[in-house]
């Protein structure tokens, strides 16, 4: 029995990791299909390169997107890290009437389908002439976003020691300072980890984008989706696997801020 | 983080949004299918376009005229030029979403100083500048089938014997034609059949193309973008598909993909790059059409795709400079729509059926496809 | 009695920290409401609303009322429909798109009659003779719809249903067959829905109780494991799954590799509900393990050996002691991804073929490309609702106490 669970963790283990495991070797190919062929199987040399590399890099088209996906991405998690630091703080204040409603709304973003929000998005966009603009994209991609940047910030809160800002209050700071001197610090990491999710959010955005984007908003994804649709080739598999090394950069940097927000907890604890 | 750096970033990134977002004077947004044939005229003009100073922002779509429906009814135009078939040509000039073009005013004379008279055939409306003329055909794998190989309309349909599943495009033109056409129709009927028996004639279609779709032996897959047809024969996805003549052409030469095309039953159709109502850019889309099929650049797209030029001349100077395929040795004469040899038995696209009936089918066509 | 007897009695008074919460609250929660809750009424509004469009048609309509005829009506009525089109050419386009909801192909008819207007007589005939369609039945039914002011056709639409008379709910009828799309679209969608949620928690489950109990590297290697997927860019997971299914995918081949299938008998794994189920069971996945595995790991193992060491076999143990323990976050992780899974979008337009494409898709393409923004707005607001409700249900469980 015993024997049974722990061998379908592993296969449930690796269906998780197979995926990504696959396209990696393959936009390694030298050819011009998403295939792996038997030359790759048989690891010949000159089945791989890194051509499809090179030419993502230096191809217009990509390097436009990736130019994009950065301004959008960076002011987008800019953005709703401000707005989701003050709505988290708030929303963790006891003495804030209709906690559950305003979290509930906050979060919106998350539950209703892409789909849908597109919709929505696009029908206010266009009366406000926003169909098009960098402005448009950012703002909605800073509703997408911010809720990522309240879960990951709150959650922070919720640990936070409130007779510390009691105990600087009567210090004689006002309340300013004690967010500036006291609270922040106490936050920060799960600040950067809160923006590093909602650019992360940010940059796995294409179906609002799709609906509300021009040519000058295009970025990675939508560059990936015209991929997958019209330009087939390993391109995409590079640009893929480039995005699996970002997301494992992701998991590193908040795992190294978990340690240190745990770390300041457990300092914050012991004083 | 200094805060100052911050507030910095922050100021730069402003800047380069306000700077990115206003409209640059030389500009045009030019909005094409893809693939090969989209590459055929970013390399045939658009890069010789860019070298004299402009800029063109290509896009890619997936055909129809709903997004350029929009784009026009809630005032936000942001392609400027796209390139339509004749059917939506005509479908878009009659409607008002494609600005009127005096084609005269777009045309630089042929070599010999022809102008309007250099075009094979007349625009059929007001608005579309013609480019192209190519046709929906089907194409299979030469390495599943070596010996008896499908060489007309009906074998697309016959599954007994040419076992595998067939590619065909996500909406319903040459899907009904061709279905049609292998149940018995000729050519020269079926738009007047599919005109007079209405739903009887896309029912019996779709009834045909159902049986298909269901047999052990065949299969549908369905394609949207024009690059995937010799993909999927490629890759082995599927043994037929239905696709763009060019592109199986170009993954040939390009790619060595083991297809051959079916020059039968082959719907010709002719391409156009219309202008959206409302551009800001009308000008520079107006210099952009003119340098594109101006004879020497239209001809110089031949060299990656073999479609065949609206304009005689160009025509003209693509056979008299064989072989023109861009791997010097492929004469793409033969390869070209209007090619005798490929004219056996074809049909011209009904652009009249397909502008009255295009939304009726569509509909019919997306019940039947739900309910596969 | 007073009128109002609650307003004394739950008077609230604003206090200093009142204030400064909601102040701090207000910037998101003000983008969140203009930018996504008020678009969304909206949108459910204007798939009943037809006034403007009733406007365009006012002379028509008046005409209608004065000349009651079944079917095609008489020259006065064309008369003054062609009054209504010439005098407000913007509203046109409106109505053209619409009429193309009720009956496909007149938006293009209605475009170019309007656009061609001055060369048409305004009669009957004159109609007739620029195109047969003005003298077809189907034609004028789709006109008398679109004089209402209030429209439940697109709700109808999005189940298969048809009206002639919308202030008659008896006139409600199933549509031909032919044109039935929805009803086995929406029965997909919670199918699809139940399957992955099923799949998800079945292979969840085990992965949350080993993250649970395992400790140090290999803890961190196996979060790592389920964490990845999760921050990778949905379209590079879709893409790796396309080559992985395709007929020469890397499991084909490996299939006739391994002698289970032969050369020509490969199954196929994608562009079909097969494939759209197995990418979103994928992609939904660390959503069922996350939540469990919080649970799980509050869950004290004593209790667990205590039914052993009393006498349980370890089945009866785990269904009596663990499983009951570690409920709540299994149904925590399912009520979230049934409701995720509900509105997937991207995932069957790119693996799962006709066969495999859900209610979001025709939401996506009604809204993009046939511009149907009424039958899409009916739609989401169906999604919506069902969602919704979910979601209390998801309250209600993750409201209750995890361990007893």
């Amino acid at each position: 029995m015993n024997q049974f669970v722990k061998l379908w963790v592993i296969v449930g283990l690796a269906f998780l990791a197979l995926p990504l495991l696959v396209i990696v070797p393959l936009s390694f190919t030298s050819g011009h299909y998403m295939v792996y062929t038997p030359e790759m199987l048989a690891l010949e040399p000159d089945a791989y390169s890194a051509r499809w590399y090179s030419e993502v890099l230096h191809d217009r088209d990509w390097m436009l997107a990736l130019r994009n996906s950065l301004i959008i991405g960076l002011s987008a998690a800019a953005l709703s890290t401000v707005l989701g630091t003050l709505a988290a703080l708030g929303l963790s204040r006891s003495g804030t009437p209709g906690r559950n409603v305003w979290t509930a709304l906050i979060l919106l973003p998350q539950i209703v389908p892409i789909v849908v929000t597109a919709g929505g998005i696009y029908s206010a966009f266009s009366d406000l002439n926003l169909i098009g603009t960098y402005a448009g994209v950012i703002i909605a991609h800073t509703v997408l976003a911010a809720p990522v940047a309240v879960i990951t910030i709150r959650a922070s809160l919720e640990r936070f020691d409130w007779n510390l800002l009691a105990a600087s209050s009567t210090l004689g700071a006002g309340p300013l300072l004690t967010f500036w001197k006291v609270t922040l610090p106490l936050i920060r990491p799960a600040i950067v980890a809160g923006a590093i999710f909602a650019f992360a959010t940010s940059l796995d955005e294409v179906v609002v984008i799709q609906f509300i984007g021009s040519y000058d908003q295009k970025t990675v994804p939508i560059q990936m989706l015209i991929g997958l649709r019209e330009h087939l080739s390993p391109a995409i598999l590079a640009v893929a696997s480039m995005l699996v090394c970002f997301a494992l950069s992701i998991l590193v940097l908040s795992e190294l801020m978990r340690r240190r927000s745990e770390i300041y907890a457990r300092k914050t604890t012991k004083t | 983080m200094k805060k100052t750096s911050v507030l910095s970033t922050g100021v730069a990134f402003a800047a380069l949004i306000a700077t990115t977002g206003l409209v640059r004077a030389d500009e045009v947004n030019v909005t094409s299918t893809g693939g090969a044939y989209q590459r055929s005229q970013e390399m045939g003009y658009g890069e010789a376009y860019e070298k004299l100073g402009h800029t063109i922002n290509w896009n890619v779509y997936s055909g129809g005229l709903g997004e350029i429906r929009t784009q026009v009814d809630s005032g936000n135009v942001i392609w400027d030029i796209v390139d339509v078939n004749s059917a939506e040509a005509n479908t878009g000039c009659a409607e008002g979403i494609f600005e009127k073009i005096d084609l005269a005013e777009v045309t630089e004379p042929a070599p010999d100083g022809t102008t309007l008279d250099d075009y094979q055939v007349q625009r059929t409306n007001d608005c579309s500048v013609g480019t192209v003329v190519y046709s929906w055909g089907f194409a299979f794998n030469n390495t599943v089938f070596t010996g008896d190989q499908p060489a007309k309309v009906a074998d697309y349909f016959d599954t007994a014997r040419f076992p595998g599943k067939r590619g065909i495009w996500s909406s319903p033109t040459q899907a009904i034609e061709l279905a049609l056409m292998a149940d018995g129709v000729a050519p020269g009927d079926v738009y007047s059949y599919l005109e007079e028996s209405g739903d009887v004639g896309v029912d019996r279609a779709l009834a045909k193309l159902k049986s298909l779709h269901d047999d052990p032996n065949g299969g549908l897959v369905f394609w949207t973008g024009g690059a995937e047809p010799p993909e999927l024969l490629a890759k082995g996805e599927v043994v037929m598909s239905t696709g763009w003549s060019g592109r199986f052409f170009n993954a040939v030469v390009t790619e060595n993909a083991p297809i051959t095309q079916v020059w039968d039953g082959q719907i010709m159709d002719f391409q156009n790059f219309a202008v959206i109502k409302g551009t800001p850019n009308l000008e520079a889309a107006k210099a952009f059409l003119k340098f594109a099929t101006a004879t020497d650049n239209i001809a110089e797209t031949a060299r990656y795709i073999p479609y065949a030029p609206w304009r005689k001349s160009a025509v003209d100077k693509i056979l008299a400079n064989e072989p023109w395929s861009e791997d010097g040795k492929t004469s793409v004469g033969p390869f070209l729509s209007t090619a005798p040899d490929n004219m056996a038995n074809y049909l011209e696209m009904g652009v009249d059926y397909w502008q009255n009936h295009q939304d009726e089918v569509t509909e019919r066509w997306t019940a039947w496809k739900a309910g596969l | 009695m007073t009128a109002r007897p609650f307003q004394t009695a739950r008077t609230w008074r604003p206090t200093r920290a009142s204030v400064i919460g909601l102040g701090l609250i207000a910037p998101l929660a003000l983008l969140v409401l203009a930018f996504l809750v008020l678009p969304l009424f909206r949108f459910a509004y204007l798939s009943v609303d037809n006034r403007a469009i009733a406007q365009v048609l006012s002379l028509t309509a008046q005409a209608m009322r004065d000349h009651p005829v079944e079917g095609v009506p008489d020259d006065a009525v064309f008369a003054a429909f062609q009054q209504d089109l010439a005098r407000d050419p913007e509203g046109v386009a409106k109505l053209a798109a619409r009429l193309n909801f009720f009956e496909g192909g007149l938006n293009s008819l209605l475009r170019k009659t309007s656009a061609q207007m001055a060369t048409i007589p305004p009669n009957r005939a004159g109609f007739m003779a620029f195109d047969k369609r003005w003298g077809e039945e189907k034609t004028w039914r789709a006109i008398g719809l679109a004089t209402h002011p209030v429209i439940p056709e697109y709700y109808l639409n999005a189940l298969d249903l048809r009206t002639d008379e919308p202030s008659r709910l008896l006139s409600i009828e199933p549509k031909p067959e032919g044109q039935r799309i929805y009803l086995r679209l929406w029965a997909r969608t919670i199918m699809v829905a139940l399957f992955v949620v099923s799949v998800c928690t079945l292979v969840g489950y085990p992965i949350a109780h080993f993250l649970s109990r395992s400790k140090g590297m290999v803890f961190t290697l196996a979060m790592g494991l389920v964490m990845l997927p999760f921050w990778t860019p949905l379209l590079a997971r879709i893409a790796s799954w396309k080559v992985l299914l395709e007929s020469n995918g890397v499991i084909n081949s490996l299939l006739v590799a391994s002698g289970l299938v032969s050369e020509a008998g490969r199954p196929q794994l994608l562009n079909n509900l097969f494939a759209t189920v197995l990418v979103m069971s994928y992609v939904l996945l660390p959503y069922a393990i996350l939540p469990t595995y919080a649970v799980m790991k509050r869950v004290q193992p004593s209790l667990f050996s205590a039914a052993l060491t009393l006498g349980a076999t370890p089945v009866r143990a785990f269904f009596t002691v663990y499983l009951p323990q570690t409920l709540p976050g299994v149904l925590a992780g399912g009520i979230l991804i049934f409701v995720l899974s509900f509105g997937f979008y991207l995932t069957p337009e790119l693996v799962g073929g006709p066969s495999g494409s859900l209610i979001g898709n025709m939401i996506a393409y009604n809204f993009s490309r046939s511009l149907n923004w009424g039958l899409a707005g009916a739609l989401s607001t169906m999604l919506l609702i069902v969602i919704a409700a979910a979601a209390l249900l998801l309250r209600a469980v993750s409201l209750k106490p995890s361990a007893r």
